[in-house]
């Protein structure tokens, strides 16, 4: 039995090592660093140690709390808008429609693409000298002038989170869609048996037996936005002035456009600490709800 | 009857528009990209806008090609992204079977590496980036395929605990019986069984390897630019050249493209299965 125990964790050590190498000892180091001054251009100042002067001044950084702000703002019109639109195409593509597969193998291109060619793609599409919506919206008569999409800062904001959205609906409808095949045919039938409309058969049997993974897609996709970094940085880099700038934009432009390591690493931890308080209650909230596995 | 079916088709055909709605709003930017990977620059900046351009130039493409990064940055990639995909499915697949089959670490050991998923990789960027700067690691292959293994472990072993936890353990333990090793049993009897799983998983693992940006662009040098690198050169470029970037765009994001539609079904499954549970 004991070779057994030691069996097993030959097999697993590998791979675990190559996390804790990789991704847990530079976060440890990452929390030592934030104690530091390391200005890594100015090589003569050398490494110093300052205790807390960078989380004094993490906690008077306007910058740092804007792009909080700005992160939380495009996590939760991203999240909402993959959500509702993931379900809604979900529920199309489960029901009777021609080209199902058509469909469903186009739709799951974007989610595919290459974030930085996403950026590309929607930074071509834009581009304020030129967009081919202008065409489109004068063709429809719509009175909007989308050259403003890049330029304006409240419509750059909307620019990047429609990207996001472009990308990520595809993985929410994917996942509602193989939970809706998963739920049997005969609650339908006993619904309609009943005489329910379809209407209150989706808000007393769909909404919520899929609820519970609506709910693990949108935690999943709420972390990935709160990261959110190629996408963006390619198509506005965090412009017109700093109104795309997300968290780990302006983290990024800390530590590699002033090379300003230390305060980049107090940046980091702020990032960790907030990310991790959203967690833990999120995680907390759905345990108490019950039902997960 | 036939007034039911009438209405039944009506119906379809509606849900049909809706979709189709969508497909114009998820391809028109893909299409866009193509079409300015065809035009000459006259009709990149055309007012009245061309769309389809009268004679549909590859100039961008053959100067995308004869780019001097180019070769490189596409065999970096491949290698990269290959090495790294082989590292994570065969580490990973030792362990989560491990994990799953004896359940290693307990439940702490799981949700620890779960927890790694969630880390933002700005965090860990800059301590990695500073450890290869002073061993003289930048600009070197090794660096980026470790990288991107321990990115992808965590998602690889949750991915195949899955497809391990629906095997049974009978066939095993017979073959231990018989006097296999435990690494035996597992590469003759549990490998060949579970291989689907593995595939989707290494597809998907590849795949992000691929797309990833963020730390192939802070560790990246001359030598070892990878194709979103190079893609994202183009964009930072002063005199913005649109066919060169549009051509690069599409360049790279093909082979994921062809992977998508080829694979569409080990795909969807594999990732299903490791968001959901």
């Amino acid at each position: 039995m004991s070779s057994d125990l030691r069996e097993k964790w030959w097999f697993a050590l590998p791979g675990v090592l190559i996390i804790v190498v990789v991704l847990l000892i530079p976060i440890v180091a990452a929390l030592g660093l934030s104690f530091f001054s390391y200005p890594l251009q100015r090589p003569d100042l050398g490494i110093r140690f300052t205790g807390l002067d960078n989380f004094s001044r993490l906690l008077s950084d306007k910058n740092f709390f804007t792009s909080l702000w700005r992160s939380v703002l495009f996590t939760l019109g991203a999240v909402a808008a993959e959500l509702v639109l993931g379900m809604i195409l979900a529920l199309l593509l489960k029901g009777e429609v021609w080209g199902k597969t058509l469909f469903k193998v186009a739709f799951m291109i974007p989610m595919m693409m290459v974030p930085v060619v996403v950026g590309v793609a929607w930074r071509l599409f834009l581009l304020p000298d030129f967009t081919p919506l202008q065409t489109i919206f004068g063709f429809l008569h719509i009175p909007f002038n989308p050259s403003k999409l890049l330029t304006e800062p409240g419509w750059a904001m909307f620019s990047v989170i429609l990207a996001d959205v472009w990308q990520w609906t595809p993985f929410v409808m994917l996942l509602i869609l193989a939970n809706l095949q998963g739920i049997s045919p005969e609650i339908y039938e006993a619904a309609q048996m009943d005489g329910a409309s379809k209407w209150r058969e989706f808000w007393r049997i769909t909404l919520p037996l899929v609820f519970p993974s609506l709910l693990s897609v949108g935690i999943l996709r709420a972390m990935d936005a709160m990261r959110t970094f190629d996408l963006v940085y390619i198509l506005t880099s965090g412009g017109p002035g700093t109104a795309t700038e997300l968290l780990s934009i302006y983290n990024y432009k800390i530590a590699f456009g002033r090379y300003d390591m230390g305060y980049a690493s107090a940046v980091s931890v702020g990032v960790m600490l907030v990310l991790g308080v959203c967690i833990f209650g999120l995680l907390a909230y759905v345990n108490r709800g019950g039902k997960r596995r | 009857m036939s007034a039911r079916r009438v209405r039944r088709n009506l119906f379809k055909s509606l849900k049909t528009a809706v979709l189709c709605l969508f497909l114009i709003f998820f391809m028109l930017p893909i299409l866009w990209v193509v079409l300015t990977s065809i035009k000459l620059p006259v009709d990149q900046l055309a007012i009245p806008p061309v769309w389809i351009p009268e004679h549909p130039a590859f100039s961008n493409y053959v100067q995308l090609f004869q780019h001097p990064d180019f070769m490189t940055s596409l065999i970096n990639s491949l290698l990269i992204a290959g090495a790294a995909t082989l590292i994570t499915t065969v580490l990973g697949a030792l362990a989560a079977y491990s994990i799953e089959r004896f359940s290693t670490g307990g439940s702490l050991l799981p949700n620890v590496l779960l927890l790694t998923r969630m880390i933002p990789p700005v965090v860990v960027i800059v301590p990695v980036f500073l450890f290869a700067f002073r061993v003289h690691l930048l600009d070197t292959h090794i660096l980026l395929i470790l990288t991107y293994s321990a990115l992808n472990m965590a998602l690889v072993i949750w991915l195949l605990r899955a497809f391990f936890a629906s095997l049974a353990v009978d066939m095993e333990e017979a073959a231990l019986i018989d006097g296999c090793s435990r690494l035996k049993a597992f590469i003759r009897i549990v490998l060949p069984v579970i291989m689907p799983g593995i595939a989707a998983t290494a597809l998907i693992c590849f795949i992000f390897c691929w797309n990833e940006f963020l730390f192939a662009v802070t560790l990246t040098g001359a030598h070892t630019k990878t194709m979103p690198v190079l893609t994202s050169t183009f964009v930072s470029q002063k005199g913005l050249d649109r066919g060169l970037m549009s051509a690069s765009g599409i360049i790279s994001s093909l082979p994921v493209i062809l992977l998508t539609v080829f694979f569409q079904r080990y795909l969807v499954s594999g990732l299903t299965q490791g968001s959901v549970k």
